[in-house]
């Protein structure tokens, strides 16, 4: 039988205030029995497949295999008190930015005898709602202002699952809405700051992933019209820069073809790797990206596979005066489009 | 824990770890294509002999090390690269951080300033999942591998002192422990000349 702990804290957003103004966290236990605590669970139950950023704990900044986070974790999986659920809600409430505002911090963790031990916390944002009572037959409205809910673009949570607390739970699974509406920056203080981890393939893995995968499905490719779709992927890339993403969320951002997509997640050396959410580098998808481009001033655009771009497209030996350069190539027309111009 | 339980497996993951250990190979030689002064790429799968002994070490309190070695130990696979010079080092560190995630950085070197011996830099990097082996299972396979860093005179004095200084049949006298430590002295200073040197000559 699992012993399972609940508990609950109110955060406010102290990141930069000074010690005096901050107000410190307020925590209490939930009973697993009552509606709230039956909600959590499920929670805890749906965070497996909700949690879908793998993350790791970083070491310290001597290189160091601690992490004051991971401590704090363990500590807590050790004895789930409420004093040892206060210390991870002060460091919550200290990395908030004030922009975030007030929220609840639900700490939930079913372990036995420190084996098979799962931890998740849960961040729901405050809001604003109104409360609709028609126990007198007619309709009451009232306007609330601390409802705290499970956002659909702010909510953001991290599951711990491991063998045993031995382990150090090492890896763990977040989710940051913020995070997947692309604004990093704003939502970095969940994983960077509080969680003191970073993702677990870093932005060069991830991005060179993709691109190698590309690149093999390209020459892979013996559809013209799929290599073209392959080779006008490339070269949008370098927009998706500082991004957080995954390869399912490019094939999908970017409306490739079944095929198209298909043969990239087959170049995959784990084809599981698709899912795996990481910040796309732009430079490191320059350096390995398969196309070349170049863009003339007369709104030419030539594209073809780097290593061959020269041979395709022939550049004359002579610059006029103007800078004018002539290209010639050389090829037989397999498909021909007009695309309006936004 | 079940130890012998723990050797049984530890021997049936041999072939996986192997192969693990040799796409980390080759992605490591991928990624370092191209960079000047690198001597070799190597990788190893830690000896069955060399993981039991590690495996059940004790703690001073004569509690087991490792609760669970199989996931503990985090040197299972290591890669090993040499390179020429001191400031390829931090080079090939660099590009390497580029691509795998760290729990650990460490440059290893003798605890006081005034002692001569192993130094080498280690890493202790995140398994990709691009490697990562199916058959074995995420519970089964390691988490982590070790990354070692050498410059060619580390890695020249830590192979020729590791039979010596770890493997005698008799303990070592005084004197025997002056010349290991003044052979890495030569070591350390043979590094430290080929570093100077390359300053002078402009090509740090």
């Amino acid at each position: 039988m699992k012993e399972k702990h609940l508990l609950s804290y109110l955060i406010h957003a102290n990141k930069g205030l000074e010690e005096d103004k901050q107000i410190s966290p307020i925590g209490s236990e939930i009973s697993e029995t009552d509606e709230l605590g039956q909600m959590l669970l499920r929670l805890l139950n749906d965070s497996e497949r909700e949690c879908d950023i793998s993350i790791i704990f970083s070491p310290s900044e001597t290189g160091e295999k601690k992490n004051l986070m991971q401590d704090l974790i363990l500590q807590f999986c050790e004895i789930p008190s409420l004093q040892n659920g206060l210390i991870l809600a002060e460091k919550l409430s200290i990395c908030t930015p004030q922009n975030s505002g007030l929220c609840l911090l639900f700490i939930l963790l079913e372990k036995n005898d420190n084996k098979d031990a799962t931890i998740l916390l849960s961040r729901f944002p405050a809001d604003i709602g109104v409360l609709a009572d028609s126990t007198d037959g007619g309709l009451k409205l009232a306007y609330v202002k601390q409802v705290f809910m499970k956002s659909q673009n702010r909510y953001k949570a991290v599951l711990y699952r491991g063998k045993s607390v031995a382990d150090g739970l090492m890896f763990g699974k977040a989710i940051d809405k913020q995070v997947n509406y692309g604004s990093v920056d704003l939502a970095k203080y969940w994983i960077f700051d509080f969680l003191e981890s970073t993702y677990k393939d870093s932005s060069g893995r991830g991005t060179r992933r993709f691109t190698q995968a590309l690149k093999d499905a390209v020459k892979r490719c013996d559809s013209p019209e799929v290599t073209k779709e392959l080779t006008g992927i490339a070269l949008l890339l370098p927009r998706l820069g500082g991004k957080s993403t995954s390869i399912s969320q490019i094939l999908a951002q970017y409306q490739l073809s079944e095929e198209a997509q298909h043969l990239i997640i087959a170049s995959l050396e784990n084809p599981q790797t698709k899912d795996t959410v990481f910040l796309f580098d732009s430079q490191e998808a320059l350096s390995t990206i398969p196309f070349k481009s170049i863009e003339l001033d007369n709104q030419a655009i030539m594209i073809a596979p780097s290593t061959d771009f020269e041979k395709i497209f022939v550049p004359s030996d002579e610059v006029s005066v103007s800078g004018k350069l002539t290209y010639t190539t050389q090829g037989k027309i397999v498909k021909e489009q007009f695309r309006a111009r936004k | 824990m079940n130890i012998e339980h723990v050797i049984e497996k530890y021997i049936s993951n041999q072939k996986v770890l192997n192969k693990v250990k040799n796409s980390l190979v080759n992605n490591v030689n991928e990624l370092l294509n191209g960079y000047q002064n690198i001597d070799s790429i190597s990788g190893r799968v830690k000896t069955i002999e060399s993981f039991k002994v590690k495996a059940f070490k004790l703690l001073d309190t004569g509690e087991p090390k490792y609760s669970d070695p199989l996931i503990q130990i985090q040197d299972q696979i290591g890669i090993r690269v040499v390179v020429f010079y001191k400031p390829n080092v931090s080079t090939v560190r660099e590009v390497i951080l580029n691509y795998f995630s760290n729990i650990e950085s460490k440059t290893i070197i003798p605890d006081e300033d005034d002692k001569f011996g192993y130094e080498a830099t280690h890493l202790i990097l995140a398994i990709p999942d691009d490697y990562r082996d199916i058959e074995l299972g995420v519970e089964e396979c390691p988490e982590f591998f070790e990354f070692q860093i050498h410059t060619l005179f580390q890695h020249a004095w830590a192979q020729a002192n590791h039979n010596l200084q770890y493997k005698p049949s008799t303990k070592l006298n005084k004197t025997q422990e002056r010349k290991i430590s003044f052979t890495a002295a030569q070591a350390w200073g043979a590094d430290r000349m080929f570093e100077e040197l390359l300053d002078e000559l402009g090509e740090n």
